[in-house]
């Protein structure tokens, strides 16, 4: 690959479900996993077992808008507004924070980790228990017994 | 997942693929969601979901709310929320602030610091209400906790400028010192200038509040801290400081938002100040100075002719407290006609109707208004009425919270404060006279009561007075699904009232009533809410023992708690104070002897 004045380096990822990806390297140092592939020069494509091309492509772009900030291409304020609005669809109620929580965690992308959390947070806040375990698809797996405990203990200590 | 996988990816058929919130997955991430579930409403929920998640929620709590000292023990709070860095623990009822609750009923902090002691050594807050902690307590926090920051005191007794200066001396990343409304044990001559105990350097001080510290101090050791507190926003001095002091502190403070001033005279009575100088103006220059002040207290001993000088501040503030400031209209209105953004505003009914009618003129933002009385007696002047609260009614339909003692009402002043102020989610009406009708018809004033029940949709607390039948507590009952807390004082017919109220108020946690008529069975008839409520106080009623002994007998997890104000008092049929609150521990060991646990 030639080098020009300013070098843009790539690296190719691979998504758990096989496609391709090709990303600015300082753009994927975001993440520390792949941060540490890079800097062990494992060779391309990079794989990443557990977050599929739709996710990824997500996290690609939100990579790349930070570094745009970084350059002071676009302001704190605009990326903000992307990841409250584009990636994290914080405002509608099957947006896609929770695939992107799992895939930051994955990844070891702390400011996408923190993002994400604060966007179910933001979301789940005023639910009810059970609207709680819907939106995650959990089961309760409480004894009937320790849940009334539980739901006792708040109710008469802590609230 | 495709099926056209190449392979090698980690894609496959979906059988192999772990469910998006396996156990394992959930867990590293729970706590990364978790961080920013701050409210107590929200937390209690996240532990409800599933084991795993009771477990990440327990561990990640930081902030722990104990409403009732007595419902839960220091070890069992502690056993599950194992990383708090900020507590806050409630004790005496609130009419105890009426003085109804004798002298070392309990809400002892000692049990609490001495199990956090051990168990929370990155605490950083802690905040009482209504609680007894001695200077040894005090001690305690100073030597266990070496990251400790915010000591807010509210309400509370027990301690001394003798705990104080071990807190000043020793809390070297202390941030907030809020004395608020406290009672200071010391004897005028003991006491000890604990200002003058902070530390020499540059201090991490935001906040010191000491106001009802009635004790003199070194002011030039107040001056000098202030001087090396560059994060200091709020100062609220005792009346130890006259203005020309208070000019010296803002001085050094121009960062300050806000001022709780001392006495609001100059410290050398007799015309013009001993100095000879104009101190009216020389304080005017001080308030122009000051570009981000927002809120004022204080005001003790005010002399009249100080006030002109904070005009050049009220058109910025939010919040300006004048009850312990005796201004006539007269005197109030040159002040706050400037207030333009007051959202909230104390003052003392020495302003009258008319001073509230300037209020209502200029504060159209405003949320929050207290009147507090002069002469807080049945047979007072009084020279706050139902004029005035209409005038704020109309003048101010923001209001989100209203307390106002006086000594006349009408029932359609209330009616169109509770049309004009839909907002409302505190309303809190003390008539003082004892069963006052509506001072023009003479009819009770359950209409009045009934419209803010009906008509403010958003009302959690709730005061009534005066005359008021049983047809109040109805309305109360039917209407007020949303009330927390209500507070009854001299007022109903029959046991009915309280029965329309429990069995109405699907919502309320915290009920206290003083004086007025009801009996056994009405407290019967609540068996069934009892543990849903935080505590029941009742004084000055018609109950008996036997009664208390029934319902304690049949709630076993109810602590029912007899008061006597003397020892003597207590083998009487007749119980004049009671009060019982649900816990999920055996009742108290450390009672008093006044008090019978039934």
């Amino acid at each position: 690959m030639e080098t020009s004045t300013c070098s843009k380096k790539i690296v190719q990822l691979r998504s758990s479900d096989g496609q391709l990806f090709e990303v600015d390297e300082e753009a994927a140092m975001s993440s520390e996993i792949l941060k540490n592939m890079i800097e062990m020069g494992m060779p391309s494509p990079l794989p990443l077992y557990e977050v599929d091309a739709t996710t990824l492509a997500m996290i690609v772009e939100s990579w790349n808008r930070r570094l745009q900030e970084k350059r002071g291409e676009i302001t704190e304020a605009e990326l903000e507004r992307w990841e409250e609005e584009e990636l994290l669809k914080s405002k509608e109620p099957d947006g896609d924070a929770i695939c992107v929580l799992l895939a930051a965690n994955y990844l070891e992308d702390e400011h996408l980790i923190d993002r994400a959390g604060e966007a179910i947070a933001h979301h789940i806040k005023d639910m009810t228990v059970e609207e709680v375990r819907d939106y995650f698809e959990i089961e309760n797996d409480f004894e009937r017994e320790e849940e009334e405990k539980v739901f006792q203990q708040n109710a008469w200590a802590f609230h | 997942m495709s099926e056209e996988d190449e392979g090698g990816g980690g894609g496959g058929p979906e059988s192999d693929i772990a469910p998006p919130f396996s156990d394992q997955v959930l867990e590293n991430v729970l706590e990364s969601v978790l961080q920013f579930l701050t409210s107590r409403r929200d937390r209690n929920a996240a532990s409800l979901v599933c084991r795993s998640w009771y477990r990440a929620e327990a561990r990640t709590r930081r902030d722990l709310f104990i409403g009732n000292c007595y419902a839960v023990s220091p070890r069992r709070a502690i056993r599950r929320f194992s990383c708090v860095r900020a507590v806050v623990l409630k004790g005496k009822p609130r009419f105890a602030d009426f003085s109804l609750v004798p002298h070392g009923w309990g809400a002892h902090f000692y049990p609490w610091v001495v199990d956090m002691a051990s168990s929370y050594p990155f605490l950083e807050k802690i905040c009482l209400k209504r609680m007894t902690i001695k200077d040894d307590d005090l001690s305690l926090i100073a030597q266990s906790f070496p990251f400790f920051k915010d000591l807010s005191l509210i309400c509370c007794d027990g301690f001394s400028t003798v705990g104080l200066a071990i807190i000043a001396e020793k809390c070297r990343c202390l941030r907030v010192l809020d004395l608020i409304e406290d009672y200071i044990e010391d004897e005028e001559d003991d006491a000890v200038d604990w200002i003058s105990k902070f530390p020499e350097t540059t201090t991490t001080l935001e906040s010191l509040v000491f106001d009802c510290v009635g004790s003199a101090f070194n002011f030039d050791a107040l001056e000098a801290l202030v001087s090396r507190s560059p994060r200091l926003r709020q100062l609220r001095v005792n009346h130890h400081v006259a203005v020309e002091q208070l000019r010296r502190l803002m001085a050094r403070a121009p960062q300050l938002t806000h001022l709780g001033t001392g006495a609001f005279r100059s410290a050398f009575p007799g015309p013009g100040g001993g100095g000879g100088g104009e101190p009216e103006f020389d304080l005017l220059s001080s308030f122009a100075s000051s570009k981000s002040l927002v809120c004022l207290s204080g005001f003790r001993e005010v002399e009249p002719e100080y006030l002109p000088a904070i005009y050049p501040v009220c058109a910025t503030l939010t919040s300006l407290n004048f009850s312990y400031a005796y201004l006539t209209a007269d005197e109030l209105k040159p002040v706050i006609c400037h207030c333009h953004n007051l959202q909230t505003f104390w003052v003392l009914d020495t302003v009258g109707d008319e001073g509230l009618q300037a209020v209502a003129e200029t504060c159209s933002d405003l949320r929050e208004l207290r009147v507090f009385p002069l002469d807080a007696t049945e047979d007072s002047e009084g020279s706050v009425s139902d004029i005035g609260l209409q005038a704020i009614s109309e003048g101010c339909p923001k209001l989100r919270s209203i307390l106002y003692f006086c000594q006349r009402m009408t029932n359609a002043a209330v009616v169109a404060m509770s049309k004009n102020c839909p907002d409302l989610v505190v309303f809190r009406l003390c008539i003082m006279g004892r069963h006052r009708p509506d001072r023009i018809t003479g009819e009770p004033m359950d209409e009045g009561f009934g419209a803010i029940v009906m008509n403010c949709k958003k009302l959690t607390r709730l005061s009534v007075s005066g005359l008021l039948t049983d047809k109040a507590f109805e309305y109360i009952g039917k209407y007020g699904k949303l009330v927390r807390t209500l507070s009854v004082a001299f007022a109903g017919d029959s046991d009915l009232g309280l029965r329309y109220v429990l069995e109405g108020c699907s919502r309320l946690q915290k009920l206290e009533i003083r004086d007025s008529p009801f009996g056994d069975s009405a407290l019967l008839s609540g068996l069934q809410y009892y543990y849903h409520m935080r505590f029941l106080w009742m004084s000055s009623c018609k109950l008996s023992i036997r009664g208390c002994r029934d319902v304690a007998q049949s709630l076993p997890h109810l602590v029912v708690e007899v008061i006597n104000d003397t020892v003597e008092d207590g083998d009487t049929e007749n119980v004049e104070k009671l009060y019982m609150y649900r816990s999920l521990e055996v009742p108290r060991d450390d009672m008093p002897p006044f008090v019978k646990i039934l």
